[in-house]
């Protein structure tokens, strides 16, 4: 029962920006990168203030899998006490490494040991590793600022520092710094910025066949966070301790007796997490060099980032670098219509009745019975504008029941422009005065006005929803199709985990891995279910529109209504799954 | 008194060869010398040493100051490539200090001899002692197929067959 008057309220779209230099960023090469041998895992205890300051931590230098290092560091405002019982824990103890390792453990201040850091995972690019790394990297750090540029939004903390003459300590001009952007709890953007003046051999870029240093070649790092990497192949939250078990890590994670106070058997902790998070990386590593994709590691954010991986190992190009003069009108259209579906609890230690509904592999079971998979592979998709008395007349004799007919499924491709009157539809607005947070919710929409001005644009199943919601057809002013045509040259088939052959050109790749879900009875370690989420978005993220090329003021295709700078720049986070996708690295 | 044999600092030695290789990119000398200490990499198409040197009419081989030239003035002559990619590259594990000896201390000056003399013992025990021993397994199994599986009895190589 809608309320009688309805509640005021901004809503917000996705917009589709165009590029200044569209041709620039898909022309950039993309260079072959192999997985380091090397690793510095690391891992760092805290106070158990809020504050949350650097005791101490350990790390392990791995080659191959195997430890040839390994050492504690501590903070500079360790107290006398808490430094002695590292002091004794080192003298008292060797380091756990294989017989050409170094069998001394280690002790190093902060500084000593940011330093082994700059050396391997900047100088050597080796993986740096880690759970929840950039928690890590926040407490070695010295200071810290708002990042710009590509981390914009984020925060960009600087670990190296130098005494100057006064005794003062000071950034360290000569070194990078490390940005970090948390994308949500489980992902973040890191890497190392430029450096002033870097050594030619930091010049040379990943990949290079020639050996020859590139003026403008900045190093971003391998950073490597397990937590990412087990969401990316999974699509679920874990913690160390459930990766470990999940993942069957011999060493698991073992239970602190007490935080925050440094005794020999929490330093033995701390070096037990180190050890378990090596061993995870490995079984992680292993786990996803099963699948046939070149992305890498540590670039796998999410589910949707293998997804697209996988795409690009089947020779499917994003639509925009095959069909470059697709009319970007209708990306803006089609982007504002774009609700990435999400669920929250917003009533929470509450008992309320619930109805519980299990729509099993839902993305990719729409997608496959709308026939998408011919618009991914097709080599034109074509827009039919202007269909709005198609439209109306097909909405118009809509049943309920005609959705139980798979060919009625095909024809909603297909985006409607209304101006919501009572209808059903998705809106993006700020629901909750308490987290003031975007939130995607499903309800009855009206415009404030009923003019050309307020209208929104919606994609047809949308409408199709709330047809069959209110039983009422919306007020359409326009209307238009997609149609896909052709098929791309050179598909090549793919093998799923290294597994279960598809073959782009023949087969329904959403329908491939809706089935294989079916097939397999068990979630654990459940690398399906990560396929089949990988088509609902991208996470490619635009950050800073400066930065990816498109101005001060790019020109925006989102329909007839004004956006707000801030909001703008919210709303981007996201970008469709087909043919929006906006590359700005 | 530490009785162990000075340790290399793993993670030091990896980064500088991380580095080396990659200004080499995976690249071969035309001789097949791919060890990147031992390529000279502004060179196109890359070249190692031995064969530079050979090219420009020099000698391919090369003295190697045993303890560094700051310590003891002693060389031995060693092949070029071997002199960049084992014995120098070894040096580069000492402590600056050692390998420099900036004010001439007799202390230093001892310890850079008995680093050197460990190194260069390493270089001839890797270059002349330790075989792969899948050359001898190679050899075992075609002297088998030649001659039997006990193809040692009765030659001069029975002395050496383990005692069962």
């Amino acid at each position: 029962m809608p309320p009688s008057k309805p509640t005021s309220l901004i809503v917000a779209v996705r917009v589709y920006p165009e590029p200044k230099n569209v041709d620039l960023s898909f022309d950039k090469p993309r260079r072959k990168w192999s997985l380091p041998d090397a690793a510095l895992v690391f891992d760092t205890e805290t106070s158990i203030d809020q504050r949350q300051y650097l005791k101490f931590g350990s790390y392990r230098f791995v080659v191959d899998g195997r430890c040839l290092k390994e050492g504690l560091f501590y903070a500079d405002q360790l107290t006398a006490t808490e430094r002695q019982v590292l002091e004794r824990y080192v003298d008292a103890q060797s380091a756990e490494v294989v017989g050409e390792g170094l069998s001394e453990l280690l002790l190093l201040p902060r500084s000593g040991f940011v330093k082994e850091l700059y050396r391997d995972a900047y100088k050597a690019r080796c993986l740096l590793v880690g759970f929840n790394l950039p928690f890590d990297l926040s407490r070695v750090a010295c200071d810290f600022t708002k990042a710009e540029g590509r981390f914009a939004g984020g925060f960009s903390f600087g670990l190296w520092s130098y005494i100057d003459k006064q005794g003062n300590e000071r950034r360290h001009p000569y070194r990078p710094r490390i940005g970090i952007k948390h994308i949500d709890s489980k992902r973040a953007l890191k890497g190392f910025t430029g450096r002033k003046i870097a050594d030619d051999s930091d010049l040379i870029p990943e990949g290079s066949i020639t050996g020859k240093p590139e003026e403008d070649y900045i190093f971003r790092g391998h950073f490597l966070d397990l937590r990412t990497l087990a969401f990316a192949l999974t699509d679920r939250g874990y913690t160390l301790e459930g990766a470990c078990e999940d993942f069957g890590v011999e060493n698991g994670k073992q239970p602190a007796s007490q935080h925050g106070i440094v005794t020999e058997d929490y330093i033995r902790y701390n070096r037990d997490d180190v050890q378990a998070t090596s061993e995870l990386a490995i079984k992680l590593l292993e786990e996803y060099s099963q699948h046939p994709i070149e992305l890498q590691a540590t670039k796998a954010y999410s589910p949707a980032s293998i997804g697209k991986a996988y795409l690009r190992a089947m020779g499917i190009d994003p639509i925009l670098e095959r069909q470059p003069r697709f009319p970007k009108r209708y990306l803006g259209y089609a982007q504002s219509a774009f609700y990435g579906g999400r669920t929250s609890a917003h009533i929470r230690k509450v008992a309320v009745p619930v109805v519980y509904t299990d729509f099993r592999s839902m993305y990719p079971t729409v997608n496959s019975l709308m026939n998408l998979w011919s618009f991914v592979t097709a080599s034109e998709i074509n827009v039919v504008p202007d269909c709005r008395a198609e439209v109306e007349a097909f909405l118009g004799q809509l049943e309920p029941d005609s959705l139980f007919d798979p060919a009625v499924w095909r024809q909603l491709t297909a985006f409607v422009q209304i101006v919501p009157n009572g209808d059903i539809l998705p809106a993006r607005g700020r629901y909750s005065v308490q987290t003031n947070d975007w939130q995607v919710g499903l309800n009855h929409l009206y415009a404030a006005h009923d003019n050309s001005n307020r209208a929104l644009w919606f994609s047809l199943p949308d409408v199709v929803a709330s047809v069959i919601l209110t039983g009422e057809v919306p007020k359409i002013l326009n209307a238009f199709r997609i149609e896909a045509h052709g098929r791309i040259a050179g598909l090549k088939p793919t093998k799923l985990r290294g597994m279960i052959e598809v073959d782009p050109a023949q087969q329904d790749f959403f329908r491939v891995v809706v089935e294989e879900r079916q097939r397999l009875a068990t979630r654990t370690r459940a690398w399906v279910p990560t396929l089949h989420h990988s088509y609902r978005y991208s996470d490619r993220e635009v950050r800073d529109p400066k930065e990816a090329g498109w101005g001060a003021e790019p020109k925006l295709w989102s329909g007839s209504f004004k956006m707000i700078w801030n909001e703008f720049l919210y709303l981007l986070q996201v970008t469709h799954f087909n043919d929006a996708q906006v590359f700005v690295d | 008194m530490r009785r162990k044999r000075p340790q290399r600092d793993p993670s030091a030695v990896y980064v500088r060869d991380a580095i080396a290789a990659r200004r080499i990119c995976g690249r071969q000398c035309v001789c097949g010398e791919g060890r990147p200490w031992a390529l000279v990499p502004e060179k196109d198409p890359i070249i190692c040493y031995e064969c530079l040197n050979r090219e420009n009419g020099r000698a391919t081989v090369e003295d190697h100051h045993v303890a560094a030239a700051a310590n003891n003035t002693t060389t031995i002559p060693v092949p070029g490539n071997d002199h960049r990619a084992d014995l120098n590259a070894a040096q580069y594990d000492w402590p600056k200090k050692t390998l420099e000896n900036p004010d001439g201390s007799p202390l230093l000056a001892r310890a850079g001899c008995i680093r050197g003399y460990i190194d260069t013992n390493d270089y001839l025990i890797r270059k002349f002692v330790r075989v792969d021993p899948e050359v001898y397994e190679c050899l075992d199994a075609f002297l088998t197929e030649k001659f039997g599986p006990q193809w040692w009895v009765n030659t001069g190589l029975e002395k050496f067959a383990p005692k069962r």
